[in-house]
Formats: structure tokens, C-alpha cells, sequence
């Protein structure tokens, strides 16, 4: 069972230490060993990682991290304001873009150190649209920053299949969802 | 002298004496009762007072509010419903450029880039954890009211979104039925102090808690007019009756008001007594709702909080004091003004407005706001809103701490589905004149959310709440027909495979009369009109709603498994596993249909049905937050098979009606029909919207119509005009089913040798793989016939 009065840190190093390297063979992330091997530091709760010839370097990504979640974000914003820009375009994607503006600003409260507002624009970015993946990805990280992150499980769930092909958003994804899923300093793989 | 003589003069020199000493000793005793009981008089008031001043000195009643309303590009503004959210929150229509906050004006710019422009003065509001600020947006719009742009009017930088303010829904009183806002003294504008001052009580910082100057010149006018002019009561007096006494006008109230007065001056300042005063003070009426304190009678007739009044309104509340009804701006607009200008020359005379400024207030409209509708268009809603609370918030709590109650009603499309709903009844009834005769009312309930929250944005629990308070959306109960049906599908179609036998949309069952035997028992189910129609696809019998079809479906799946999906996806646990089930012959909820229908919808999540998102005291701190609270019931998958299907209702079967009356977008929804034609039902959904309608009798008795002819109806002018203003969404095909085209007649895929051809959804790898006119002889699964 989940213990919230557990500090977080302690959790995820504890947890992370045990549950990353024995994780990634776990189903759902076959793939992922096929590319990557991956170390843990309990420390600071961070991922090492070292490629395998068969990709380019990846950075350091840390519990919380989305830096490329982020700039996915902010490339899907580019890609519908250009659309929404053209003749006659746009009308569709609207409520998608005004969606994905209330998670930028929801990802600028996390940054900010507020998880329970950012949770808030969260909501209200699936209120109006919930098609694209980011709101809810970012719904459960602020779950998790919430010191909740069994609350966010449901939330990243819902975000599978939506998420693009990428290597990096993968690891990200991985890290959360091994985050979310920490129970008592071991792991629930689902 | 004889004895006699002198015996008397000792009397009268003695009885003087003696009377002295007595009248002495009396005046004494008087004096040191008078002292005494004077003093226990001064203690009591005193105790009186401080315990008032220092302990609660009003009941706050909560207020429930509405949800706010995010606009953003790609919303529609030049519309009915967007006009309607403006007015509902006293946003007036200009034909200048707005200038103040709460003003908005439409333009269409002539010439070669002819454009359409909205300029919307924003009102300010706080919600919970953030503020919206009072600004002048431009919103740019396309040839169809569709909102383009939003930019600032001040510097032109781009505004991705915004908000309208949420709208007091109801107030939850207790016995007391006043309304106020608390204010400290620093957050009042000097000129309105100065305004109350020098109308109600000029010498206020000179006198004592009494005026004689003040009650001597009020005597003389009234002597002097033959009438009641002038009270003569200081605010400090006014404060005394307000707080502990009544309205009689009676001598003995008069001293008492003095002596409190007298001695509230001893105790407390001149500010903290006019504190007390500005909050108090009774300002008005909100129907049956006293309005009292300036904070909360410049937010009723202006919109505004006090330091943004300008100096007419300032006036014209000052002036309201004396009389509030009589000089009200709503009720007597003219009386208010004269009062004003009376108000604003006394003002001028004072030397508190120089020349300048008191012509400019004098040249100023009242500038009112229209009074929000008395009458509360979600009655059923806040009942509803009440009981969820009552949990945390015992009722006298709740009737006197002041909380703000933010929900996720939707006001705009509160109003929506109450017009529709009575619209449509009424017009069943002039269609079918027999609905009107029958000695019961026709009734109808309403409940639309936001799949993928769980928000309920709008409930309609009755026709009319004044009539009965019964709402039939959380305790109307009844047989929902074939709205049922779904969860029949979703068991035989589901990767899940709960049941005894799997099906593909495209297997083939007979549609033929047969018997079900069960415990000993036996079932024979009909088919509308007995009209039976052979062969038909899971999808045929579901789009056309055929009982016989679907009930041989459940049968082969398992009416156990049927029952137990039922109450995963929301039903009641009560739910008994009987084979007519299958068809709806057990009772629920539209609430509950909507559960079920809002699994559908949102790709397999169960999102719990949510009314109160926040609740804040008074100081502005959260006390409850709700959070969007989902669910993993089935696989996304199946429930896209079930979406599909039931698009295919929408757009062949029983529900294509809404789409000869106007509704495009893309939806999914059933009719549901009781066999007795007691009940009629339409839940359907877009990927935004899930609405559930319900019509019938109260006490179940005989409506005679199908769900497409009575609920139908309202659904589809419910959704047409709720989704109006929002761009159209698509259901996402989840990466698990592949959509493929296939010849409806015999579930293969379709080839160019097929006469027709349709898109079905299939899980992935139980698509059929052989085409149509290619193979004689099939072993499919989809051709198994029952």
C-alpha cells in the first residue's frame, strides 16, 4: 500500500535504486533495453544512462525531468499556431491549442514550484480538449510533485498510444511512470 | 406661651428637621440605587456590546457559484448562448468603444478587409489560487462569430485565453436571510466615508453616540413640516437598533438606542463603530434576500467593489441609506437619480467635491448592473450541490460562514437545458394533446458533463422545481429500455471477453422470436411492433435497436457477465442477472446512465461525477478542493467498439433523427424505450458533451412514445446549442483497433466486387482477412449465424 507520510525523496531514491535497473525489461519497455542500459543513483533520485552503439549520446534525466515532454509541448504549440495562422485552418485544432496554452501555463507553475495550480490548468486543459497526450503526462507529474503519485498513475494512462515515437520522450515516460508506480520502496510493474 | 403652643413649634421646628433628614437619607438611597442600577445598566450594555463587537456579529450565508467560462480562439462569440453568458453576468452592450469594465460592443469594419471585431471589457474576479484581471480584449472574429485572436487593447500583445467570472448560482441562508460582504474600514474610499458622513450624520466624529444638536434640528424640521423629515440618529444610534433592536417608534426604544449609543461610544472609536456601520447597514432587497454592507451593495447595483465606484454611484448609495427601496436604482431609477444630485450638492456645499468633479457626477448614468434573475434557473442543482456538502459542512455552517462554493456548472448551459427541456415537453404535449390530458404532469430530467472529468454542467432534476423538488436525474429511477443494450455489446464484443462467446461488430445473429429458459423459468422477447427482420449483424441490431437480436447475443454471452460489466461501468451493485436486463428492464438513474455512457466516452476511464470543485472561507483559503478522479473500467478499445456502434445509431439507426434536425458533429448516442411506453430515454455523446434525457410519469404510467420521438428531441436541441460556439472534436482511435471497410451483408472486407461498403472497427487482428465476393464459403467467426 501506498504510505504518503514516506518522504518522497526517500521513496524514489530507495525505489529507484531497486526498481529502474530490474524495471526496464519489464513489459512495455523491451524496446527501451534494446537501446539503452541504464544506471541508478539513489542520491539525488537521477538516471544515468549510457547508449548502446546503436544511438547517439542521451542526457542525464531526473525524477521530474520532461525536458522533452516540455519541448514537445512547445513544438505542437508552434505547429497548430502556424496552421491555426493559415487561411481557413485552424477551426479544429483550436480547442487543441487553447488546451495545450493551459498546459504551458500549467508546466510554468510546476517549474515555479506551484503543483497545485499547475494541477489546476491540468484540469482545465482536459476539460477542453483532451486529445493531445501532453496534459495529462503533466497531470501526473504534478500528482507525483503533489507527493501523490498514485494519483497520477490513472493520469499517464491515459496518455498511452497518444505519446509520439521518440527515444527520449520514452526514457522521460519511463522514469515518471516508474515514479508513479513506486509503492512502499519497491515497484508495481503494470 | 402655654405648653400647647410650645409643644407645636417643637413639632414644626422638629418635624422639618426630621423631613430633611428623611428626604436627605432618601435622595442618598435614590441616588445610590439610581448609582447602583445605573451602573448594572452600563455593565450589561457594556457586556452586550463587547460581545457583539468582538464575537461573530454576523451570520454569513455561503454562496453556491457556477463554473467559469474559458474563451479562447476557435470559440463562437456572436451567438445566442455567448450573448446570454455576458448578460447573465451584467455585461451591457455598447455601441461606443467600451470604457468601463462590464461593456462589450460588436463591429464590423467596412471596406476591403472588412473584419468583425468583438470589444469585450473584462470584469475582474478572483477564483480559487488565481485573479483574473478587469482589461479591454479584442477579440478578432472569422465570417461565422468564430473567435480568431484575442489581444490586449492596451499594448496589442497576444492573449491566448481567458475567463468569464463564474455566476452566483444561490445563496444557502439560514433563517436570516441577508446577504453581506465583510470590509475593514481601510478598504473603504475616503469619499464614501465622507458621502455617508455628511448625509446621515454630519457632526459623526463630533458628538458623543448622541446628537442633540442633531435631534433638536430634526425636531424642529418635523415640527416644522408636520411630518416625520429627519431622524436625528446618529450612525452610532442607527448601528445600536440595527445590531440589538427593532424598527418600533417607541420612547423606550428611542432611550435604549441612546444609552447603547452613549455607551458604545465609551467603548469602542469612531472607526471601529463605523466599521460596524458600513457593514451592517441594510441597503435593499435581492428578492427575498436582504442586502446589507456597502461591499455587498456595490457588487448588487454596480458590479464593482467599493474603491472602483465613481463618485455618482458613491452618492447614489449614500443617498440610498435613508430609504433603500424607495431610492433603489433597480426598482426607481428616477428617485435614485434626484436623491443622488441631492447628495452630490450636499457634497459640493461640504467642500468634499470641488466644482469640476461635481459636475462630472452629475453628468454620469447610474451606470447599474441588471439585477441577476431571482429565481434560481439550477434549484435541482443546488440541492444536489447541498447534499454533496453536507457531508463536510454541517447546514448552519454553511448558513453562516460565508464559504464560496465554486461547481462545475456550466450557468450558460444551465439555462439551456431548463429552456429546452420545457420547450420540448410543451411541445409533446401540443403534439400529442392526450400527454396533456392525463391528470399527471409530463415530466423530464435532464444531466449533461464533460466526459473526461466527470464535471456536471448542467442538471435539470424536473420540469418544475417550484412544483416539486423531486429531482429525477439522481432519484428518478427507472426501466431505461434499450439504452441498456450497449453494455449487451460491449460484453460480447470486448477484448475482455467476459462473457461465454466472443463477437466482432459484424458477426450475424438471427433476429427471429425465441424463448429463453432460465431457472426453470422462461422469457420470450419481442421485437417492436413484433416485427422480426432475419439475419442481422451486431451492429444492424444495435443501430436498429432489435430486442430479439440482442437478447440472443446475451444469452450466448452470459447474462451474468452482462450484470457484472453493468456495475463495473456504474450501475447499482442491486443489479439482478436476469435475462430481461439485457433489454433495460431494471431501474436507473439517469445519473447512473450517464456513469455508463461516460465510460464510452472517455476511452474506458470512469470519471467520477463531480458538482463542487472548490470551496473557499472567507479569508480566501481552499477548505475543499475536488480533484478530476478516473478510473480504468474497460480497455479504451472496447470502448471505441461501443463508440462506433453507437455513432452508427446516430448516423442509420434509431437516433438519426438528430441528424435530419441539424446535428453534424460527431456523436454517439442510443434511444431507449420501455416496453410498456412508460419511459423514454436518449443518452448520447460527443468526445466533449454527454447528455442524458428521460421523459415519462412520475407515478409510471403510459407516455405511448418511442425515446427517438419524446427524449430525442430535447437531447438534440441540447446539444445543437450547446456545442454551437466550440470547435467540432473527432473520437480518437485508439492505437489497438484498425478501422476497416467491410460489405455490411456479409462482415468481409470489402472489395471492388461489393455493392456497399462500410467502415467497421475492429480490436486489431480480428479484422476479417478474406474479401467479399472473392470466397464462397466462410469460416469467419463474423459469419457464425446464430
Amino acid at each position: 500500500m501506498w504510505n504518503p507520510e514516506t518522504p518522497v525523496a526517500t521513496r524514489e531514491g530507495t525505489a529507484l535504486k531497486a526498481g529502474l535497473l530490474a524495471g526496464l525489461a519489464s513489459a512495455g519497455t523491451v524496446s527501451l533495453v534494446a537501446v539503452f542500459s541504464v544506471t541508478v543513483s539513489c542520491g539525488p533520485t537521477s538516471v544515468h544512462r549510457t547508449t548502446s552503439d546503436s544511438g547517439p549520446a542521451l542526457p542525464e534525466v531526473r525524477i521530474g525531468e520532461l525536458s522533452r515532454v516540455s519541448e514537445l509541448l512547445d513544438e505542437r504549440i508552434d505547429g497548430l499556431e502556424r496552421e491555426s495562422g493559415g487561411p481557413g485552418a485552424g477551426r479544429h485544432g483550436s480547442a487543441s491549442l487553447a488546451s495545450l496554452r493551459f498546459v504551458a501555463r500549467g508546466r510554468d507553475l510546476l517549474e515555479a514550484g506551484s503543483p497545485e495550480a499547475a494541477l489546476d490548468m491540468f484540469e482545465r486543459s482536459i476539460s477542453v480538449d483532451g486529445g493531445d497526450w501532453q496534459c495529462w503526462v503533466y497531470a501526473a507529474e504534478a500528482w507525483r510533485r503533489l507527493g501523490q503519485p498514485a494519483e497520477g498513475r490513472i493520469f499517464l494512462e491515459r496518455a498511452q498510444g497518444k505519446t509520439p515515437v521518440d527515444r527520449e520522450l520514452d526514457l522521460e515516460l519511463e522514469v515518471l511512470r516508474r515514479a508513479v508506480y513506486l509503492v512502499h520502496g519497491t515497484e508495481t510493474v503494470n | 406661651m402655654s405648653p400647647a403652643g410650645e409643644g407645636r413649634r417643637r413639632g414644626l421646628r422638629g418635624l422639618p428637621k426630621n423631613f430633611l433628614v428623611l428626604g436627605v437619607s432618601a435622595l442618598a438611597v435614590g441616588v445610590l440605587l439610581g448609582g447602583v442600577v445605573g451602573w448594572r445598566l452600563y455593565i450589561g450594555i457594556d457586556e452586550t456590546l463587547q460581545q457583539r463587537f468582538a464575537g461573530r456579529r454576523w451570520d454569513f450565508p455561503s454562496r453556491i457559484y457556477s463554473d467559469e467560462i474559458a474563451v479562447y480562439p476557435g470559440i463562437r462569440v456572436d451567438d445566442a448562448l455567448f450573448r446570454s453568458r455576458l448578460a447573465s453576468r451584467g455585461y451591457r452592450s455598447r455601441t461606443r468603444r467600451p470604457a468601463e469594465r462590464g461593456e462589450f460592443r460588436f463591429v464590423d469594419s467596412a471596406g476591403e478587409h472588412s473584419q468583425r471585431r468583438l470589444e469585450l471589457f473584462l470584469r475582474p474576479f478572483d477564483y480559487p489560487g488565481r485573479r483574473e484581471k478587469g482589461r479591454l480584449l479584442l477579440l478578432e472574429l472569422d465570417e461565422e462569430g468564430m473567435v480568431t485572436r484575442i489581444s490586449s487593447a492596451e499594448d496589442g500583445s497576444e492573449v491566448f485565453s481567458f475567463f468569464l467570472a463564474p455566476v452566483p448560482i444561490a445563496g444557502l441562508h439560514g433563517e436570516l436571510r441577508e446577504e453581506r460582504r465583510e470590509m475593514t474600514i481601510a478598504e473603504v474610499p475616503g469619499p464614501l466615508i465622507r458621502a455617508i458622513i455628511n448625509v446621515e450624520d454630519r457632526r459623526f466624529f463630533e458628538h458623543r453616540g448622541v446628537d442633540l444638536r442633531g435631534l433638536s434640528r430634526a425636531m424642529l424640521v418635523n415640527l416644522r413640516s408636520g411630518s416625520v423629515r429627519q431622524g436625528g440618529s446618529t450612525l452610532t444610534q442607527q448601528l445600536m437598533k440595527n445590531f440589538f433592536l427593532t424598527d418600533e417608534r417607541t420612547l423606550s426604544r428611542k432611550l435604549r438606542e441612546a444609552a447603547m449609543a452613549l455607551v458604545a461610544e465609551r467603548r469602542f472609536s469612531k472607526l471601529e463603530i463605523l466599521e460596524n456601520y458600513i457593514n451592517e447597514i441594510y441597503l435593499g432587497q435581492k428578492g427575498g434576500v436582504g442586502v446589507h454592507g456597502l461591499w455587498e451593495a456595490a457588487g448588487y447595483y454596480f458590479g464593482r467593489e467599493p474603491r472602483e465606484l465613481s463618485m455618482g454611484q458613491i452618492a447614489t448609495l449614500a443617498g440610498m441609506i435613508r430609504a433603500p427601496n424607495y431610492y433603489s436604482p433597480h426598482r426607481h431609477p428616477e428617485r435614485a437619480l434626484e436623491r443622488r444630485d441631492v447628495v452630490l450638492k450636499i457634497l459640493r456645499s461640504t467642500g468634499d467635491l470641488d466644482e469640476r468633479a461635481f459636475r462630472s457626477a452629475l453628468a454620469e448614468p447610474l451606470g447599474t448592473v441588471p439585477p441577476p434573475p431571482t429565481s434560481n434557473s439550477a434549484a435541482h442543482f443546488t440541492d444536489f450541490v447541498r447534499n454533496e456538502l453536507q457531508a463536510h459542512f454541517p447546514r448552519e455552517v454553511l448558513a453562516s460562514e460565508g464559504y464560496e462554493i465554486f461547481t462545475t456548472l456550466d450557468h450558460g448551459l444551465q439555462r439551456l437545458a431548463v429552456e429546452v427541456l420545457d420547450d420540448g415537453l410543451r411541445r409533446l404535449e401540443e403534439d400529442f394533446p392526450t400527454l396533456a390530458q392525463s391528470s399527471a404532469r409530463l415530466e423530464g430530467a435532464l444531466v449533461a458533463l464533460n466526459p473526461r472529468t466527470g464535471a456536471i454542467v448542467a442538471m435539470v432534476g424536473g420540469r418544475e422545481y417550484g412544483q416539486t423538488q423531486f429531482n429525477r436525474v439522481i432519484n428518478g429511477r427507472r426501466q431505461t429500455g434499450s439504452v441498456f443494450k450497449p453494455v449487451v455489446m460491449l460484453a460480447a464484443l470486448g477484448g475482455e471477453r467476459v462473457g461465454s462467446k466472443h463477437f466482432l461488430p459484424s458477426s450475424r445473429v438471427m433476429d427471429e422470436a425465441f424463448t429463453w429458459e432460465y431457472d426453470g423459468r422462461s422469457w420470450t422477447p419481442t421485437n417492436y411492433e413484433e416485427k422480426y427482420y432475419g439475419e442481422v449483424s451486431v451492429r444492424e441490431a444495435l443501430e436498429r435497436s432489435i430486442n430479439s437480436a440482442t437478447a440472443r447475443i446475451a444469452r450466448e454471452v452470459g447474462i451474468g457477465p452482462i450484470r457484472d460489466l453493468a456495475v463495473r461501468l456504474g450501475a447499482d451493485p442491486g443489479l439482478p442477472a436476469y435475462p430481461a436486463i439485457a433489454l433495460g428492464a431494471w431501474e436507473l438513474s439517469p445519473l447512473e446512465v450517464a456513469k455508463i455512457y461516460g465510460v464510452f466516452a472517455n476511452a474506458g476511464m470512469s470519471a467520477a461525477p463531480m458538482s463542487v470543485a472548490k470551496v473557499v472561507d472567507r479569508r480566501g483559503r481552499i477548505v475543499e478542493g475536488n480533484r478530476v478522479q478516473l478510473r480504468r473500467v474497460i480497455p479504451a478499445e472496447d470502448a471505441y467498439l461501443i463508440t462506433h456502434l453507437l455513432m452508427g445509431v446516430m448516423e442509420r439507426g434509431t437516433g438519426k433523427r438528430a441528424r435530419r434536425s441539424g446535428f453534424t458533429r460527431p456523436a454517439a448516442g442510443k434511444t431507449g424505450t420501455t416496453n410498456d411506453f412508460n419511459d423514454a430515454w436518449f443518452a448520447g455523446f460527443t468526445p466533449d458533451l454527454l447528455t442524458v434525457v428521460w421523459v415519462g410519469y412520475d407515478r409510471k404510467s403510459h407516455v405511448g412514445l418511442s425515446g427517438a420521438v419524446a427524449a430525442l428531441p430535447i437531447w438534440t436541441e441540447f446539444m445543437k446549442g450547446a456545442l454551437a460556439g466550440r470547435p467540432p472534436a473527432d473520437f480518437d482511435v485508439p492505437a489497438g483497433v484498425e478501422l476497416v471497410d467491410i460489405d455490411p451483408r456479409t462482415g468481409l472486407r470489402a472489395s471492388v466486387l461489393c455493392s456497399e461498403v462500410v467502415t467497421e472497427a475492429y480490436l486489431k487482428g480480428e479484422g476479417p482477412s478474406e474479401q467479399c465476393g472473392i470466397q464462397k464459403h466462410l469460416s469467419l467467426p463474423g459469419r457464425e449465424l446464430l
